[in-house]
């Protein structure tokens, strides 16, 4: 079976067009490397202690608290690789997804354990607030975890055809009308 | 080529997903919010404006994919919401405006700049999403339906 080419018809022909389109790469990865670095920051501020709970509890939610940021970027990356038409990149984003979402679905395991234990030291003055934080950065992770898979299994999937399949029709780039859409 | 249709429903989950995550933080501090004095509704309002950044993510995400994916007939829904939230927003800058003068009476030196230089990006925010509410709802009732590059 003949192997996808690494990069597929651009959805962008315009030559200055691409090179502002390539911008959102540069911009996707300085906003991930940005929000890495703040949360290093925030975490390293204070003496880490992996091996308490209440520290490694912390800093899943401190993570957990920057998912839209992460998002965003996310977003932005996959935008350019589309109109690039950079199929290579896409493949390797949806790679990075599956092993985002391993990391964060242990995480989030790992979170669940140690609120097991961090519930108990809480004072009654603040276990409302506690659990309906604990609620928001579970769903949140799992919500993650889940369009992490998503992107995952779509950026294999809208990959896997080749050239000459499909061409010509990408409304959600090109901006061509869907035959009857709305008529 | 690549099949950028199936990325649609992705970007209308990511814009669920930021669009919950504000939700929720600005939900978290409800129950502190007394709305009954100047304060409690100014620092909510406040809080509200931090956070329009992600809100206006979302919301740009989540019309991407509707357009996108040609969903028409959600259009009409999604350009009502957006008029009563523009509508909404507008209508809060007179409440705002209101309590922030109340509060400031009570204030002198740094602090009330600092106060001062809090309230004019507040009503700018909501001077502004409020006036593109409007215009969004509007041009999703009376656009031709096409869809979105």
């Amino acid at each position: 079976m003949p192997r996808a080419p690494n990069t597929a018809a651009p959805l962008i022909s315009s030559k200055s067009a691409r090179r502002l389109i390539g911008l959102l790469y540069v911009a996707g990865a300085v906003v991930i490397a940005d929000q890495l670095a703040d949360l290093a920051a925030s975490v390293l501020a204070k003496n880490p202690t992996p091996a308490l709970a209440s520290w490694r509890f912390g800093v899943f939610g401190l993570l957990i608290s920057r998912s839209s940021v992460f998002l965003i970027a996310d977003v932005m990356l996959f935008t350019a690789a589309i109109l690039l038409g950079h199929r290579k990149m896409i493949r390797s984003l949806g790679a990075l997804h599956f092993l985002a979402a391993l990391l964060l679905f242990a995480g989030f395991l790992g979170f669940a354990l140690d609120w097991a234990e961090v519930r108990l030291q809480v004072p009654q003055a603040g276990v409302r607030n506690f659990q309906y934080s604990t609620f928001r950065a579970g769903l949140l992770a799992l919500l993650v975890v889940g369009i992490s898979v998503w992107s995952g299994i779509v950026a294999f999937k809208a990959t896997r055809g080749h050239g000459k399949q499909h061409r010509g029709r990408s409304p959600l780039l090109t901006g061509t009308q869907r035959e009857g859409a709305g008529e | 080529m690549i099949e950028a249709r199936r990325f649609t429903p992705l970007l209308a989950a990511v814009g669920i997903v930021i669009l919950l995550q504000q939700g929720l933080d600005v939900a978290q501090l409800l129950p502190s919010t007394d709305f009954a004095t100047p304060a409690g509704r100014v620092r909510q309002l406040f809080a509200l404006e931090a956070r329009s950044p992600g809100f206006l993510v979302a919301d740009f995400l989540l019309l991407w994919a509707l357009l996108a994916a040609g969903l028409f007939p959600l259009r009409r829904a999604a350009a009502v919401t957006h008029l009563l939230v523009g509508l909404g927003l507008l209508a809060l800058i007179p409440i705002f405006l209101g309590d922030a003068g109340r509060l400031i009476e009570g204030m002198a030196g740094g602090e009330a700049t600092a106060f001062r230089v809090a309230v004019a990006r507040t009503f700018s925010v909501l001077a502004a999403l409020g006036t593109a509410g409007l215009l969004a709802g509007r041009f999703l009732l009376v656009e031709r339906p096409r869809t979105l590059p």
